[in-house]
């Protein structure tokens, strides 16, 4: 019985002590360093928002450190400018080029940073197949993130929604994919809009738009997942949902398995989650959240993309891999794709700006949130390196920019005007976590204290932002002058994708926002130019776009274009392309052509929602860097900065060259 | 029933009362230890000790047989067919005893499950308030008028939306947020009657986090009375079938080694706490 009293007071007191108790954060080498990535923040913008004091925080750092502006890459593209932070090298080196590559050998286009692979090896039985070799996600960027290193001397880093950085690298200590996350769906965020309007069952860019019946104020629908990939033959999953209209108080009930919830038109659903049975053992878990836009006079149901649940992810979405669980525990689900910013609704004209905004508000806040129980756990431990992402400014900043701008084609003075003061308002909302990380680590980490060991804190964008009011069809051009040939002339017969594209007689081809190629033969599948040929061709082709002039403005549209020979890095350069098209103020490449359509007009006013953004002549837009103290090893580049912070760790030669690795000891 | 209920509510609200701020495995296995104590009792009282173990020492020794003569593929089939009736012995002898606490045991598990079976609402936190009508004399009608129906909700509570009538499940639904801590009273006005429902909203600074909360107030049916019995039942012949609450389903952590649902620590630990004492209390289980 004494022996029986002791074991259970034991059980109870270590149960007492782990239940009461906090996990314990192990020590870390080195100064605490924070760099908060703000996605798009515009040097322009800030200097000026910085003068009429609504940046007092940023003030702050650049009374501090200072404030200079952040040469980009070249292309200033997001996944490019962020692989080149990560790995310390330019596009040559870790062989992301764009947000778009192609494969040479089929000619298909892909996302650059990661794509999902199929495993190789199954099972057949009966209907079912059952892989023996786990399928995954592969990511294409090649180098060594600088965490790497840090991790290799002794400093524990927290890295959170680096962009280029799915699936997660599994080397820092904590992390979480950012940029570059699928839904579910494996897309990068595919929205359904259900409506009782007719005819108007279609997919659209970004988004499926169902079609359905209302009986006796109940609508019955089903959430729909990707296909099942238990099944030898594809068959989409669906999960079925109820809603009860309630006409007479404009609300409605939803059923979705054993949820319940009540919404009112115009309000947004919490997570809800979703479970597609893949097999009666096996279930893909997601999550989403609705928006009821309207009952009468058609009823409109907005679902978000179903991204993986952050309690049980499917993919690899964080380091420690229940770290995602963690963070949706301490504060709440969140979105887990890349850009949760569902822009496509406004350039689809699914939503008003408003109902944008206050989705895209909703994904703010989440990082936002989010961010305070990051730092408080970084606070806890001795030294430690912290990255933290924001992509708020940058995304409503794609569909929200001509609101400052009123020479824009698309500017409505009605709509727009209301919004002028959007984007520097967001940038308060940044400077509010600058001061909140700022006071932090001057009452907890010894900011300021001139110690031997003193915190950093660096804020930083990874490119700026400039109006996009041109849009210059490169495809076109290259077809106008004989470069390329069409199979079809007729532009609705151009289904992108390179499909419209006469290979045999083509000479050069665009795919992605800034990407040339040259149908090298040996290299693509029906390739037309020699080796000996290329360099002759490709000269050519820089001159001719040098001198592009927009008939309708008279300004060259043109202001950089770069070879691939001209990296410093070469190791990453076969994928990418023969040139790189910097366009001038103003202008930036067409979508259809970014996406490999081909017939088109070369020059044509942007008359779309997205308004703003970076990807032209790298010099145009540069990024941010603010600092709260000079850095040890000063950085002018983006390509330079991880060489900086790992130097203040005391670690030298960074990125490592080929064979070689990083030394030096914190 | 309806007594009872209330008696033993009052009961385990004194009783558990002192634990509420303590993590929920501690009442948990306190209770066990108590109710292990008590299993053996009943047990010993009323189960055939003698024939108990005369049957395990039978047992036995069929599986010695079966060890010893495993070349004697006769005897050891013969031996498992002993053990296989032996066995069928042990149990009906153990049915007695088990009948006689299954009551006990049910009513100890309906009050455990209101204390900590459930998350309480944290503040700021929605929830549904979900009435469903009694069945009209006309069976479902999809067009069927909002009948009047309202809700009222004390301070510390607010009605987010109004209730959203579906009439084809005879259901009214209110969206509530949790303002402040504590217990409060929802009042349900149809049909002439107020009927109430309880809400509880747990403080994250307050002591007692694990007290009862009640998911559901049903019709005084006798299933639902011994099932649900955290708050009074609905009259019989009223306008309400059932006013319901979503709570979280609540997991407790088991001496900090992973999260449970509390009836398996429960389970776990009377078992274990029986075992352990059966020795001490004279009892061949």
């Amino acid at each position: 019985m004494k022996r029986l009293v002791t074991l259970a007071a034991t059980m109870l007191l270590a149960g007492l002590a782990v239940t009461c108790g906090g996990g314990g954060v192990g020590p870390s080498e080195g100064p605490k360093v924070i760099v908060l990535g703000f996605d798009g923040l515009d040097p322009a913008l800030t200097r000026q928002l910085i003068d009429e004091g609504r940046l007092p925080n940023f003030a702050r750092l650049e009374t501090m450190g200072g404030f200079t502006e952040l040469e980009t890459t070249i292309p200033p593209h997001s996944p490019v400018a962020w692989s080149s932070f990560i790995t310390g090298m330019d596009p040559g080196g870790h062989g992301i080029f764009d947000f778009l590559h192609r494969d040479p050998e089929t000619m298909i286009p892909y996302p650059s940073t990661a794509a999902a692979s199929s495993g190789g090896l199954y099972l057949d039985v009966g209907p079912w197949q059952f892989p023996l070799t786990g399928g995954d996600y592969e990511r294409f960027r090649h180098g060594t993130p600088f965490w790497d290193v840090l991790e290799e001397h002794g400093v524990r880093t927290t890295v959170i929604r680096m962009p280029a950085n799915f699936p997660v690298s599994g080397t820092a200590s904590r992390e979480l994919s950012g940029m570059g996350t699928s839904d579910i769906h494996g897309t990068d965020g595919t929205f359904t809009f259900y409506t009782s309007e007719l005819f108007a069952d279609r997919d659209i860019s970004g988004g499926d738009i169902v079609e359905l019946d209302i009986y006796d104020n109940v609508v019955e629908a089903d959430l729909l997942g990707p296909d099942n990939p238990l099944l030898r033959e594809p068959e989409q999953m669906t999960v079925p949902f109820t809603v009860y209209l309630d006409p007479e108080t404009e609300s409605a009930k939803i059923e979705l398995g054993d949820q319940e919830i009540v919404l009112e038109v115009g309000e947004w659903s919490n997570w809800l989650e979703v479970d597609f049975e893949m097999m009666p053992t096996q279930h893909l878990r997601g999550i989403c959240r609705m928006y009821l836009r309207a009952l009468e006079p058609e009823f409109e149901l907005y679902v978000s993309p179903i991204d993986h649940d952050p309690i049980s992810p499917s993919a690899p979405i964080s380091t420690p891999p229940d770290f995602a669980a963690e963070l949706a525990e301490a504060v709440d689900r969140f979105y887990t794709e890349g850009m949760p910013e569902d822009t496509k609704t406004l350039t689809e004209g699914v939503f008003t700006p408003d109902e944008f905004l206050a989705q895209a508000k909703i994904a703010g806040d989440e990082v936002a949130e989010q961010y305070g129980y990051v730092l408080d756990r970084f606070l806890e431990q001795r030294g430690g390196f912290l990255f933290y992402y924001f992509g708020n400014v940058d995304q409503i900043g794609h569909v929200r920019w001509r609101s400052r701008d009123p020479e824009h084609p698309a500017y409505d003075p009605e709509s727009d005007a209301a919004h002028a003061d959007l984007i520097p308002t967001l940038y308060e909302g940044l400077d509010a976590i600058v001061g909140q990380t700022l006071d932090r680590l001057e009452a907890e980490a010894g900011l300021g204290d001139g110690g031997a060991d003193e915190p950093l804190l660096i804020a930083m964008s990874d490119h700026g932002f400039a109006s996009w009011r041109r849009a210059f069809h490169l495809n076109a051009w290259l077809l106008e002058r004989g470069y390329l040939t069409a199979r079809s002339p007729d532009p609705y017969a151009d289904e992108g994708f390179l499909l419209n594209i006469d290979w045999d007689n083509t000479r050069a081809y665009g795919i992605g926002f800034s990407g040339l190629y040259v149908n090298l033969r040996g290299r693509e599948r029906d390739g037309t130019v020699t080796a000996a040929e290329r360099l002759d061709l490709v000269r050519e082709l820089k001159r001719e776009l040098l001198a592009v002039v927009d008939p309708k403005t008279g300004e060259p549209a043109i202001t950089e274009v770069h070879l691939r020979e001209d990296y410093a890095f070469q190791e990453g350069t076969a994928i990418g392309p023969d040139l790189i098209v910097g366009y001038g103020k103003g202008y930036r490449g067409a979508t259809e052509s970014a996406s490999g359509e081909v017939v088109g007009e070369v020059f044509s006013d942007n008359d779309s929602a997205w308004s703003g953004d970076h990807m032209m002549d790298h010099r145009l837009v540069p990024g941010v860097l603010l600092l709260s103290r000079p850095l040890g090893r000063p950085a002018r580049s983006i390509v330079d900065l991880p060489g900086s912070i790992l130097a203040e760790y005391g670690v030298e030669g960074f990125p490592p060259l080929a064979g070689g690795a990083a030394t030096g000891s914190p | 029933m309806s007594l009872l209920n209330a008696a033993l509510r009052a009961v385990f609200d004194v009783a558990l009362r002192p634990f509420a701020a303590l993590p929920p495995i501690v009442p948990v296995a306190v209770v066990a230890l108590v109710s292990g104590i008590f299993a053996l009792l009943v047990y010993r009282w009323t189960s055939n000790q003698p024939a108990i173990a005369a049957v395990k020492r039978r047992l036995f020794g069929h599986l010695l047989e079966v060890r010893l003569f495993n070349d004697d593929l006769r005897a050891v089939l013969a031996a498992q067919l002993r053990l296989l009736r032996e066995n069928l012995t042990y149990l009906r002898l153990n049915l007695v005893p088990l009948l006689w606490m299954i009551v006990p045991f049910m009513l100890l598990i309906a009050q455990l499950q209101f204390h900590y079976g459930y998350e309480g609402l944290e503040v700021g936190e929605r929830t549904l308030l979900v009435v469903d009508l009694a069945p009209a004399d006309a069976g479902v009608d999809q067009t069927a008028p909002r009948p009047p129906i309202e809700l009222e909700a004390p301070a510390g509570v607010a009605v987010e939306t109004a209730g959203v009538w579906v009439p084809s499940l005879r259901q009214v639904v209110w969206r509530l947020r949790a303002d402040e801590p504590g217990r409060h009273e929802l009042l349900v006005r149809a049909d002439g009657g107020a009927f109430t429902k309880s809400l509880f909203v747990a403080d994250p600074e307050g002591a007692a986090q694990w007290v009862r909360r009640s998911p559901t107030r049903r019709r005084a049916a006798i299933l639902d009375q011994l099932l649900y019995p955290a708050e009074p039942s609905l009259p019989r012949g009223g306008p309400i079938e059932r006013i319901d609450v979503q709570y979280g389903t609540a997991a407790i952590s088991f001496f900090g080694l992973f999260d449970v649902h509390w009836l398996i620590a429960f389970l776990i630990l009377s078992l274990a706490f029986a075992f352990a004492l059966r020795n001490r209390f004279g009892v061949t289980l």
